[in-house]
C-alpha cells in the first residue's frame, strides 16, 4: 500500500465524525462516525464507532462495539467485543472473540472464532477454528476445521478436508444431558471426519468416526467407518 | 445435448478419483465456478450435481496442471477476467475465436502479431457474426469494429443489444439497453440484432476452454 505512506493519520477521540478517505493510521476511541470508505494501514477502534462505508486496511483491531456498514478487506482482523459488519469480510487472518455479526460472507486463510458469532453467509478458509457457540447460515468450507462445542452450534453445511468436532464434558453425565449442546447441521462432507455431540442428516466421507452424543440419520463412507460410545446412526452405507 | 448431462457429486468423486477435500478446496479457490454446483432434491435429500462434461474437463485440467502451478495461478487462468486476457491476432485464429476471413477484413498483415485486449477480441468476434449474417459489407464491418471498441467501456456487464439498420442503402449501428424501446420510420429496416451480454458470455467460455 504505497499511496498511504504519504497520507495523514485519522485520529478521533471523544465524539467526532468525519468523511472517509485514504489515511496512514486510523484510530477511533470514544464514539466516532465515519461517513464513507476508508483505506489505511492500521485501523484501530475502541469504544463505539460507526463506519458508513467499506474498510480496506492491512491490520484491523476492533474492540468495544462497532458497526461497519460496508465490507472489510484486510490482512489481519482482530475483533473483541460486539461488532456488526453489514457486508463481507475478506481477510487473511481473522480472530474474533465476543459477540459479532457478519451479514455477508467471510473469506480468509486462517480463521479463529470464539464466543457467539452469527454469520449470515458462508465461511471459506484454509483452516478454521470454532469455539463456543456459533451460527453459520450457509456453507462452512475449509481444509481443516476444528470445532469445540460450547454453546449452540449451527451451520447449514460443512465441506472440508478434515473435521474434528469435540466437546469438553464436565463430571456427571446427567448434567451434561440436561444442558446438552450440540452441533446441528444438515450435511457434512469431508475426507476425515471425527464427530462428537453432532446432530446431522447426512455425513459423507472417506474415513468417518461418529463419537459420543451424536445423532446421525445417514452415513456414507468410503474407507472406514466406526461408531464410538453411545452414538446413534440410523443408517450407514459403504460406497 | 451433452451440456445438459449432469453428474452427481458422489459419482464425480468416483469417476475423477478425487476427494471431498479437493473438491471443496477447488470450489473455494474458484477453480470450479459456483454456478456449476446445482442443487436438486432427490429421495435421499438434497444432492449436488454438476454439468458432466464441463466439470470432467475442468478437473482433468486442474489435475494435469496442479503440480506446475499454484492454486491461485490456476484460478487466474480459469477466470475469464477481461482485464487479464491478451491474445495476438494469430492466436485468436488458432483458437477459433475469429476466423481468417474476418481477420483479413479487420487487421492488416503487419498487425497480426499485435496483442489484442478483451474488448478488441469481443468486437472482432461480434463483427464476425455480423459479417457471416451477410448484412454488412467489408467496409461497414471495419466501421462497426471501431464503433464497438469505442463504446465497449460504457456498456460492459449490462444487457445491451447491437442493432443494425438499413435505410435506402445506408447502414447505421445502434447499441441500446435491453429495457429501452425504440421506434424507427417505415423506410428503415432492422437487419441484424445481437445480444451483447450473451456474446460476452460465449466469448468468456471460449477463452476459458482454450486456457
Amino acid at each position: 500500500m504505497i499511496k498511504t505512506t504519504q497520507a495523514a493519520d485519522l485520529i478521533i477521540s471523544g465524539s467526532g465524525s468525519t468523511s472517509g478517505g485514504i489515511f496512514r493510521d486510523v484510530k477511533i476511541s470514544g464514539s466516532g462516525k465515519v461517513s464513507g470508505d476508508i483505506e489505511c494501514n492500521q485501523f484501530q477502534t475502541s469504544g463505539s464507532s460507526r463506519i458508513n462505508g467499506n474498510v480496506k486496511s492491512e491490520n484491523m483491531k476492533i474492540s468495544g462495539s462497532s458497526k461497519i456498514l460496508g465490507s472489510v478487506t484486510s490482512d489481519t482482523m482482530d475483533i473483541s467485543g460486539s461488532t456488526t459488519i453489514e457486508g463481507n469480510a475478506d481477510v487473511k487472518t481473522i480472530h474474533i472473540s465476543g459477540f459479532s455479526r457478519i451479514k455477508g460472507n467471510m473469506k480468509g486463510e486462517r480463521v479463529s472464532l470464539s464466543g457467539g458469532i452469527k454469520l449470515y453467509g458462508s465461511l471459506e478458509a484454509d483452516s478454521v477454528q470454532l469455539k463456543g457457540g456459533f451460527m453459520i447460515q450457509d456453507l462452512l468450507n475449509a481444509d481443516e476445521i476444528t470445532i469445540g462445542i460450547g454453546g449452540d452450534c449451527k451451520v447449514k453445511e460443512i465441506g472440508c478436508g478434515t473435521l474434528k468436532v469435540t466437546k469438553k464434558t464436565f463430571g456427571l453425565d446427567i448434567l451434561g444431558k440436561l444442558f446438552s449442546k450440540h452441533l446441528i447441521t444438515d450435511q457434512i462432507e469431508g475426507d476425515d471426519i471425527y464427530l462428537e455431540y453432532t446432530k446431522a442428516k447426512t455425513v459423507r466421507g472417506n474415513r468417518v468416526t461418529i463419537g459420543t452424543g451424536c445423532e446421525i440419520d445417514h452415513v456414507e463412507y468410503k474407507d472406514h467407518f466406526s461408531k464410538v460410545g453411545n452414538a446413534m446412526v440410523k443408517h450407514s452405507e459403504k460406497i | 445435448m451433452m451440456e445438459n448431462d449432469l453428474i452427481a457429486k458422489k459419482d464425480l468423486l468416483e469417476v475423477a478419483h478425487i476427494s471431498y477435500g479437493q473438491l471443496y478446496r477447488w470450489k473455494r479457490k474458484k477453480l470450479i465456478p459456483d454456478e456449476w454446483f446445482i442443487r436438486k432434491s432427490t429421495f435421499t435429500g438434497q444432492e449436488t450435481f454438476f454439468p458432466k462434461q464441463k466439470i470432467l474437463d475442468r478437473i482433468e485440467k486442474i489435475i494435469s496442471l496442479k503440480d506446475d502451478l499454484s492454486l491461485d495461478e490456476l484460478a487466474d487462468m480459469f477466470s475469464p477476467n477481461p482485464q487479464s486476457v491478451s491474445l495476438t491476432v494469430n492466436q485468436i485464429i488458432e483458437r477459433h475465436i475469429v476466423s481468417l476471413m474476418t481477420v483479413d477484413v479487420l487487421f492488416p498483415e503487419e498487425e497480426r502479431n499485435k496483442s489484442l485486449s478483451f474488448e478488441a477480441i469481443l468486437s472482432a468476434n461480434i463483427v464476425e457474426k455480423v459479417l457471416k449474417s451477410g448484412e454488412v459489407n467489408r467496409e461497414e464491418s471495419k466501421q462497426l469494429y471501431t464503433f464497438l471498441i469505442n463504446n465497449y467501456g460504457k456498456l460492459y456487464g449490462q444487457p445491451f443489444y447491437l442493432l443494425i439498420f438499413r435505410k435506402l442503402g445506408v447502414t447505421s449501428f445502434l447499441l441500446i439497453s435491453k429495457q429501452e424501446n425504440y421506434y424507427v420510420d417505415d423506410l428503415t429496416n432492422e437487419v441484424f440484432k445481437l445480444d451483447i451480454l450473451q456474446s460476452i458470455e460465449e466469448l468468456k467460455s471460449l477463452l476459458s476452454k482454450g486456457a
